[in-house]
């Protein structure tokens, strides 16, 4: 039976959201709110993870109070229990008070055999927070995960590694970061849709998790933005011309310095 | 390339503002669905519609069904699609709770439809015939039969059909021949030829129930003859394997769209072995079809919408992008090109396929609501309900249909030569919404059916419940400023048509009922304008109260919105009054015209 906590983020759907042209910053109201892409990865891991070994899975989030939808989603794919971490003292934290905050929060939920996180979340895109946590929570820190296996107290982890392949033992507790090449994500079904966002979920503050306010929060992170700039990307057209062996010895070249095909 | 093939925003809208889905949540039935549930439904059905069903959409059509000589290949993706499909639920979504479905809204239902239709129409057909089936064997089916068939077609595995029309019985149903020849085992022995089966056989299923017409032994002729079956390609046997059922399927039909569905022609009974298993009474089959005849024209009506939806997004997308040509204004041709959509007239063939797309939506929405309405209400309030109902089934069916093929040209044109090949989408949109005026009745069909039943039926009652609907609209309409001048238009026009039917009665009244329905397709015609343009009228008022709010739909959105409503009264209602001349012009000579008059 396995403990498997898998941590889920609410973001703006920065994929359809518009940025301050000046300040490069999202605008918020634009963009709807959704699960973190990669987090949902990690949440079938977790489940698949559950139904070949057994277990409960628990989805911890930290954010706002709307975060709860994200919750909501986690139940529908099949999430055993659901966590918000949620305190006005915690807004603004970076990704290393996050990565704390959420070490903390988990560090209270008991006994666990597996952590799993989205490698990375699209507001940010830092994936600072799984390499964190694992600090914070000292455990093995394993990505680029294509299979996974458990055997007698061990993780034994197939991964795809630049261009080497990997298979790896590794002893539990670990903490695993999925991408969108670790897995598909299944479609939840309709009757879990239909009763997940009825579903009572715990809620901890910072009475819960511990400390104070000065550790959290803007005032307790140490990253600063120091300026933000928009790339204003612009499309070229260019006119490869030879045979066809020089056409594509062309793209070849073109598609390897920029960095699309690196072998 | 295109990548959108329908609005998630204007759903939305049509769902929330438009026709208040959440108004059904507060009826037991509905109790347990509520706005966040829908909008995870919505995203999930997005998220099959992006992941499986348009990935595939265009390979699909250029690798058709193909005939082996015993069954039909079809494309590798459709056995995980519907795979997923019967995992999530879908397939007996709308089934009650007690027959293990989710009781889902239709409305909700039908948004997921479109959704899953746009992306990829033939594809979505295959779950969406097995519902069909389904249902027809939840309501009329034995216990036992029930038993045998619908696990298994609930989980996908097995897929069901609609086998009606036979060589020499397409509209005319009344003429099937199939015979169902009685035993004293507890089955009918069938025997007969069916054509045009939608799903009538493959190899993504492991087996093929249809719902069969036919005739048994004896049978009065005419409609009161026909009875409705159960005959599978394979039979559970006594052993519980299945044993072959005598249903061979003779050929697969080449079509120019829609072709990543195999429509086949089947042979029952060659070997006198082909058994048939009686849906409740005898010679009731045709009423007992169409019971679910009004929820299948809805589907083919937002089958239309949908594939008009995603030919319109790739073709707005495209006159975004393409340059060409500069402001009518500007002389200097040393000056960039623009994008084309900043030619009026690109505009215009934009805002033609918006408002046939947004107003068929709308409509298409509306009609699933009725159905939950219906399902929920009670007494004189029901029967009103079901005769708006029972007048509309014929629009909704027929104005999508219709006007889809006009809006997938216009998107075609707005793509210039490109259109036209199959470097791009649109022209596989055009083909494919060309089937939808012809399956499930056709529009000449649906104009009899609008004149000659639904206008008559219960001494006009149909007529009257859906002028009382409208009539809502426009008086509400009337107090608001801006909406006022298009209230007064839509009245106006009302009263044209209430002429128009008047006039067409007269026939009737005198017992010509052959000029009577001679232009029923064109009265279907005037009719489906007034409709599209109540259901204008309704996103009218339903944008203005929205910009009221700060809403999350942005004011572009509802400003467009506001001058698509004003697109469709400028220059898509006026046509009604060509139409009123032409029927009152006509004298239904088309009557006295004869086959010898095409002579040479
Ligand atoms: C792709 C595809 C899928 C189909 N899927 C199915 C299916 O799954 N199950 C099934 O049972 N059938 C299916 N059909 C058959 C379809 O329902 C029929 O094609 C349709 O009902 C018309 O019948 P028909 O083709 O014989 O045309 P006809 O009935 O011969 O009609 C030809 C023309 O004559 C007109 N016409 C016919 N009778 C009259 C009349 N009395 N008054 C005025 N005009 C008339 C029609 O409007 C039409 O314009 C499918 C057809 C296609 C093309």
């Amino acid at each position: 039976m396995l403990s498997i906590i898998v941590c889920i983020k609410q973001v703006p759907d920065t994929n359809r959201a518009s940025f301050d042209p000046r300040t490069g910053a999202i605008n918020r109201a634009s963009a709807e709110n959704i699960a973190n892409p990669d987090d949902l990865h990690a949440v079938e891991l977790a489940l698949k993870l559950r139904d070949a070994c057994g277990g409960r899975v628990t989805a911890i989030s930290m954010g706002p109070p709307r975060a709860a939808d994200t919750l909501a989603e986690a139940y529908a794919l099949g999430v055993d229990d659901c966590v918000l971490v949620s305190d006005p003292a915690f807004a603004g934290s970076d990704s290393l008070v996050t990565g704390k905050i959420l070490a903390r929060a988990i560090g209270k939920l008991g006994r666990f055999d597996v952590v799993v996180t989205g490698f990375e979340a699209i507001d940010g895109n830092t994936a600072h927070v799984s390499y964190q946590l694992s600090e914070f929570l000292g455990l093995p820190h394993i990505t680029q995960i294509h299979d996974l296996m458990i055997e007698d107290g061990h993780a034994v982890i197939e991964r795809l590694y630049g261009h080497e392949y990997q298979k790896i033992r590794v002893e539990l507790p670990v903490l695993l970061a999925a991408t969108r090449n670790t897995n598909r994500v299944r479609a939840p079904r309709l009757a879990d849709l239909k009763s997940c966002t009825g579903k009572d979920f715990t809620v901890m503050t910072m009475a819960d998790v511990g400390g104070s306010a000065d550790e959290y929060g803007t005032a307790g992170s140490p990253t600063v933005v120091i300026g933000t700039e928009v790339f204003a990307h612009s499309r070229g057209r260019e006119e490869i011309r030879g045979t066809t062996d020089e056409k594509v010895e062309g793209l070849m070249q073109r598609l390897k310095k920029h960095n699309i095909l690196r072998y | 390339m295109a990548t959108k093939f329908y609005s998630e925003k204007n759903l939305k809208f049509v769902l929330n503002e438009v026709h208040r889905i959440g108004e059904l949540f507060k009826h037991e039935r509905f109790a347990e669905y509520s706005a966040e549930s829908t909008q995870l439904i919505l995203d999930t059905a997005k998220g099959i519609a992006n992941g499986m069903m348009f990935p595939v959409f265009a390979e699909m059509d250029k690798k058709p069904p193909e005939y082996t000589g015993t069954t039909i290949r079809v494309h590798p993706a459709v056995r995980p699609f519907v795979e997923k499909m019967a995992d999530g639920g879908w397939i007996n979504a709308v089934m009650p709770y007690d027959l293990g479905g989710q009781q889902m809204p239709l409305t909700l239902f039908n948004a997921c439809m479109f959704i899953f239709a746009a992306a990829n129409y033939s594809m979505s057909v295959y779950p969406g015939l097995t519902t069909g089936a389904l249902s027809l064997i939840y309501l009329f089916a034995t216990k036992e039969l029930q038993d045998i068939y619908a696990p298994s077609m609930v989980a996908g595995k097995w897929q069901g059909t609609m086998a009606l029309t036979e060589p020499e019985a397409g509209s005319s149903l009344s003429d099937v021949r199939t015979t169902a020849f009685p035993t004293d085992k507890g089955y009918y022995l069938i025997k007969g030829q069916k054509t045009f089966i939608s799903a009538g056989e493959h190899d993504a299923a492991e087996n093929i129930v249809h719902l069969m017409l036919a005739r048994i032994k004896g049978a009065p002729a005419g409609v009161k003859g026909i009875s409705l079956f159960i005959v599978p390609r394979h039979r559970p046997g006594a052993d519980g394997k299945l044993e072959f059922n005598d249903v061979n399927c003779t050929g697969c039909y080449h079509k120019m769209g829609y072709r990543g569905s195999p429509i086949t022609q089947l042979a029952m009974g060659e070997s006198d072995d082909c058994r048939g298993f009686l849906l409740g009474e005898a010679n009731r089959g045709l009423s007992y079809m169409f019971h679910m005849m009004n929820e299948a024209r809805i589907n083919v009506g937002l089958g239309a919408a949908a594939i008009a939806s995603a030919a319109y997004y790739a073709s707005l997308e495209y006159s975004r992008e393409r340059l060409q040509g500069r402001i009518i204004t500007e002389k200097d041709p040393a000056k960039p090109q623009i994008p084309i959509i900043e030619h009026a007239d690109v505009r215009r063939m934009l805002l033609k396929q918006r408002a046939i797309v947004e107003g068929s939506l709308s409509l298409v929405v509306y009609a699933g609501k009725l159905v939950d309405l219906i399902s929920v209400a009670e007494g004189e309030e029901k029967t009103r309900l079901e005769m708006v109902l029972e007048i509309l089934t014929p629009i909704v069916k027929t104005y999508p249909s219709e006007m889809g093929i006009v809006s997938t040209s216009q998107a075609i044109q707005c793509l210039g030569g490109y259109g036209y090949s199959d470097e791009f989408p649109v022209e596989q949109y055009m083909r494919d919404a060309r089937i939808h005026p012809i399956h499930e009745g056709t529009t000449g069909i649906q104009g009899m059916d609008l004149l000659g039943r639904k206008v008559t039926m219960k001494n006009g009652a149909a007529v009257k419940a859906l002028l009382g609907e409208m009539n809502a609209t426009i008086a509400a309409a009337k107090t608001r400023e801006g909406l006022a001048p298009y209230a007064d238009e839509l009245e106006k026009s009302l009263a044209l048509w209430q002429a128009v039917m008047g006039a067409a009665v007269q026939y009737a009244l005198k017992g010509q009922i052959d000029k009577f329905l001679a232009d029923a397709s064109i009265f279907l015609e005037l009719t489906g304008i007034l409709v599209i343009a109540w259901q204008w009228l309704l996103q009218g008022i339903a944008a203005q109260d929205a910009a009221k709010e700060s809403s999350a739909y942005g004011a572009d959105f509802l400003q467009g919105k506001l001058l698509t409503m004003e697109y469709f009264f400028k220059y898509e209602l006026p046509a009604v009054y060509g139409l009123e001349k032409i029927l009152g012009a006509s004298g239904a000579m088309t009557v006295a015209v004869k086959p010898v008059h095409f002579e040479d």
